[in-house]
């Protein structure tokens, strides 16, 4: 389009346009097969015109478009006259395309000129409805509530009590300081770990203050930046909580969190925080917050321990953000379930020579240890339990060797009716359904006849075994067990019910892995989707149980059963550092 | 390159069918309208089906509108208009020789999806997760009786908009988009369109159109993903009026341009009073830059666009708080005045829309969501 920029101040152009429009409707309207005579000079008319305003483009087309009607005018052979008409034809569309071409830049120009012309007089952009600010904080502890994220931070500047509300999408229950969640205030997927150990810088991000604390949302044109300190770095010190005269902690005066020394101790099965002078603090104890304290008296073997805390005053009452530990560091214990984990060592200190010492030393050997092997290996076991007991601690650390004798005790164990869960999970370990096969039919007789009308988990992995091996077809073993997990699920969800006993948990998934041809390892790799404050209320109890060894062998039973329900469920990493 | 009997069989219906248009477009050249009669209409018609059947689907619809023309003119129609009449016989024409390049090249009629059209939309599957983030959303009613509701994707990392529609007959839906706002995209997916128009989403095993159209297949996963915030606006932003009509300038580069409006993202610096243009039967409202430029709302008083229209009062009235930040629309040149159509108001600051719940957003889809439901 060389012809435009001639045109921007003329206004002969868009009357040259409406008349060629005109000119060019009468060719469609009367058609080209016989020509108005006139119509050569029309278009030399127009071609002048456009000529005269620069447009050179039109004024080609036009003329050519004219000589070509005058050619067919004056053609008399059929053969010819055909040939001409064609060439009208195809030049009359490329003058077509040319005017649609023209018009439509004709009109972006005239366009941006009239932008151009309206635009002498800037516009002031009318001021954001909400004030910005810049910031840099650290934050120095979380609250977590379904989806919402309220960040506590401290201004690196002035001290002022920043708070970053967040809503995290995808974020992980049971987890949810290690493993990544996507963030509406950082548009991105963040670690609420590395999030909560680095500087958070905020840029022009819209503010509101609400009860003395700047308080920055999600926005949408800006997002805040982390910003990683260095090793070491010491965030600034946060004022301490006074303590009224009776020992209460006073919120009165401090905005935001503030530090306060609390003493957490358990009794009578339960878990306190009071103040250094034994008073109440109000913080409320959440079942993770609980299991961590408990792990945390458990690791450092003391009745009671001191909390060097940052806590923040909140409407239902005062809030536990952070705690500073000398081995963690700064770490979260009502949201991080990851803290404070005894060593195996520390969880085995007590584990006697007895048979559930060497299962709880077991479970916890991370290694071959062949002492371990050795004891269990001389150990001798006077019936079929203690055997399916030594056995399955065996299992946990070396390979399956089939101890000499052991078909015949099996054989007679399910001759005797005495074939529980023990003494078939024997069976399958050792590969001896077909060797024993009669005894097993014998036994499965014998099994239904007294199958009773309100079974134990040991009965039912019982049953869906036996119907397994001898191919019993009146249930599908897998759907069967399936099906009274789902009853276990909706009872572990709901924290009013019991759950069944750890070890009886343990050999349902035993049963799945068996059933499924699955590892050992992965027994609940169909997961059994306990809520992890549920296992962690059996673990850490019985930790705290078994921690001095004055309950003997139960203790260390309770426990070993309580580690593998963890395995099992692959919470492991959350109990034992 | 070695083609396939069906492909063989299908370039040869397209050589016969290229003469044929030629051929018919010479004739109705030669006729002129005045001597046309109702012949003429019916060879249109049977020329749409050689134009399909050889392939060139493009050329086809062309066809289809020319025969609209013919037969408006035929019939006296008032709504006939022959400047339409002598672009799409252009259009036609232009397409036809472009299509004839492309063959007389050897190319395979695969090859020459970009020239000819396609009947039917292929999907062709993307490998990569798409990252997605919606720029907009509009409802719509179509005159083939289907109501429907399209968002409007920006993809992450990529300078490509797509599109996911649902679509239903108005017989059964009646002819109200909104009512699609909670009804699941697919039965394949459990999000109602109302989530995937807000948020940003990863799509796993997506399959896409040439034309940028997302199929809501069985295999389609679709999770949450982080916000791009107003950063997924970049590739559409015009900062002035004057970059607005460059981006639509660029648009008509091609000779036989598909479409003369363009998608943009605008920041207007200031927003005048809704004004209703009885004659032109369509409200307006300025939308002015920082240079003092004007662009103009443009919105027609139709039934479906009520709603918009209401809305618009609602978000330019001084006293409401509502003015966005930014719009999403689609704008376009027209009777030497740049025009914009708002899909989406977008808000910096996150707004509280109640619609069956509270719903924290920083977009509302104008002619979906209502303002008076919206607060700060």
């Amino acid at each position: 389009m060389t012809d435009l920029p001639v045109l921007l101040d003329d206004a002969l152009t868009p009357r040259l346009l409406g008349d060629l429009d005109e000119l060019l409707g009468s060719m469609y309207v009367g058609g080209l097969a016989y020509p108005d005579p006139d119509l050569p000079t029309d278009l030399r008319a127009l071609a002048e015109r456009a000529a005269s305003l620069g447009l050179a483009t039109a004024n080609g087309s036009l003329n050519t478009l004219a000589e070509r009607l005058e050619a067919l005018v004056a053609e008399s052979g059929r053969s010819g006259r055909r040939d001409r008409a064609n060439e009208v034809w195809d030049e009359l569309q490329r003058l077509v395309c040319w005017q649609r071409i023209f018009r439509t830049e004709h009109a972006f120009m005239m366009v941006q000129a009239r932008l151009g012309a309206s635009g002498d007089a800037p516009v002031k952009r009318e001021p954001p409805s909400f004030p910005t600010e810049s910031r840099r904080v650290f934050p120095f502890g979380l609250e977590l509530a379904g989806n919402r994220l309220v960040l506590w931070c401290r201004d690196l500047d002035n001290a002022d009590s920043v708070v970053l509300v967040d809503e995290l999408v995808e974020r992980s229950d049971t987890d949810p300081i290690h493993t990544k969640a996507i963030s509406r205030l950082f548009q991105d997927s963040v670690l609420l770990r590395e999030v909560l150990s680095a500087v958070v810088v905020l840029h022009e991000h819209p503010v509101a203050l609400k009860g003395g604390r700047r308080v920055f949302s999600p926005a949408y044109a800006t997002r805040p930046t982390l910003q990683v300190v260095a090793v070491g770095y010491e965030p600034p010190r946060l004022p301490q909580i006074p303590l009224s005269g009776v020992g209460t902690p006073d919120f009165s005066g401090v905005v935001g969190a503030g530090r306060l020394v609390v003493v957490a101790n358990r009794s009578s099965n339960r878990i306190s925080l009071r103040t250094e002078q034994g008073i109440s603090t109000g913080i409320a104890v959440s079942p993770t917050l609980r299991a961590n304290l408990i792990k945390l008296l458990v690791r450092d073997q003391v009745e009671s321990v001191a909390l060097d805390a940052v806590v923040v005053h909140r409407r239902h009452g005062p809030v536990l953000l952070r705690v500073d530990d000398e081995l963690e560091g700064a770490c979260f214990p009502v949201q991080d379930p990851r803290l404070f984990r005894p060593t195996p060592t520390q969880l085995a200190a007590n584990a006697g020579d007895s048979l559930a010492g060497l299962g709880l030393r077991a479970v916890l050997a991370t290694d071959q240890d062949a002492a371990l092997v050795g004891a269990l290996d001389g150990f001798r076991p006077d019936d079929i339990s203690a055997r399916f007991a030594v056995e399955w601690a065996r299992a946990a650390v070396t390979e399956p060797g089939l101890p000499a004798g052991l078909p015949l005790e099996i054989s007679a164990a399910l001759t005797a009716g005495q074939g529980g869960f023990g003494t078939l999970w024997l069976v399958s370990r050792f590969g001896l359904v077909e060797e024993l096969e009669v005894q097993i039919r014998a036994f499965y007789r014998g099994f239904y006849a007294e199958f009773p009308p309100e079974p134990s988990i040991s009965d039912l992995c019982c049953r869906a075994l036996l119907s397994a091996w001898l191919e019993i077809e009146d249930i599908d073993p897998l759907k069967f067990l399936e099906a009274h997990l789902s009853a276990l699920r909706l009872s572990a969800l709901s924290h009013q019910s019991t759950l069944p006993d750890a070890a009886e948990i343990c050999w349902l998934a035993e049963t799945l892995s068996i059933l499924t041809g699955d590892g050992r390892e992965s027994g609940m790799g169909r997961s059994f989707d306990i809520p992890l404050d549920r296992i962690a209320e059996v673990v850490t109890e019985a930790m705290w149980r078994a921690r001095t060894g004055r309950g003997g062998d139960s203790g260390a039973q309770a426990l070993t059963d309580a580690l593998w329900l963890a395995r099992k469920t692959g919470t492991e990493a959350y109990f034992v550092a | 390159m070695s083609l396939n009997k069906r492909e063989r069989d299908k370039l040869a219906r397209m050589r016969i069918a290229f003469e044929k248009i030629d051929g018919l477009l010479f004739r109705l050249g030669q006729t002129g309208l005045q001597r046309m009669t109702q012949s003429s209409a019916v060879e249109l018609q049977a020329l749409a089906q050689t134009a399909h059947n050889a392939g060139l689907i493009k050329i086809k619809r062309e066809i289809e509108v020319l025969d609209a023309h013919v037969t408006r003119y035929l019939e006296r129609d008032p709504l006939f208009r022959l400047g339409a009449y002598r672009t799409t016989v252009n259009r036609i024409w232009m397409l036809n020789r472009g299509a004839r390049k492309v063959f007389a090249t050897g190319a395979a009629p695969d090859d020459m999806v970009e020239v000819i059209g396609e009947a039917r939309r292929r999907y062709e599957p993307i490998v990569e997760a798409l990252s997605l983030q919606p720029l907009g959303a509009s409802g719509w009613v179509t005159d083939g009786d289907f109501v429907g509701i399209t968002i409007y994707y920006q993809a992450l990392g990529a300078d490509k908009i797509y599109q996911v529609s649902s679509a239903r007959p108005t017989m059964y839906f009646g002819n109200n988009p909104r009512r699609m706002l909670n009804m699941d995209i697919s039965e394949n997916l459990s999000f109602t369109v109302h989530d995937l128009a807000h948020g940003s989403f990863t799509f796993r095993n997506a399959k896409a159109s040439r034309d940028g159209r997302l199929s809501m297949h069985r295999d389609l996963h679709v999770s949450a993903a982080p916000s791009m915030g107003v950063r997924g606006y970049d590739a559409l932003r015009a900062d002035s009026w004057s970059e607005v009509v460059e981006r639509l300038r660029a648009g008509q580069a091609h000779p036989a341009p598909s479409r003369t409006d363009s998608l943009v993202y605008v920041e207007p610096a200031s927003y005048g009073k809704v004004l209703i243009d009885d004659k032109r039967a369509c409200a307006t409202a300025a939308l002015l830059d920082e240079s003092g430029s004007r662009m103009t709302i443009d919105v027609q008083l139709t039934e479906d666009h009520n709603y918009l229209v209401d809305n618009l009062e609602r978000m330019v009235a001084k006293n409401k708080g509502l003015r966005p930040d930014g719009l999403f629309g689609r704008a376009w040149v027209s009777e030497g005045q740049l025009r914009f159509f708002p899909y989406t108001a977008i808000y910096h600051r996150e707004v509280k829309l109640l619609m069956r719940r509270e719903h924290t957003l920083n977009e509302i889809h104008l002619t979906l969501e209502s303002l008076n439901k919206v607060s700060r």
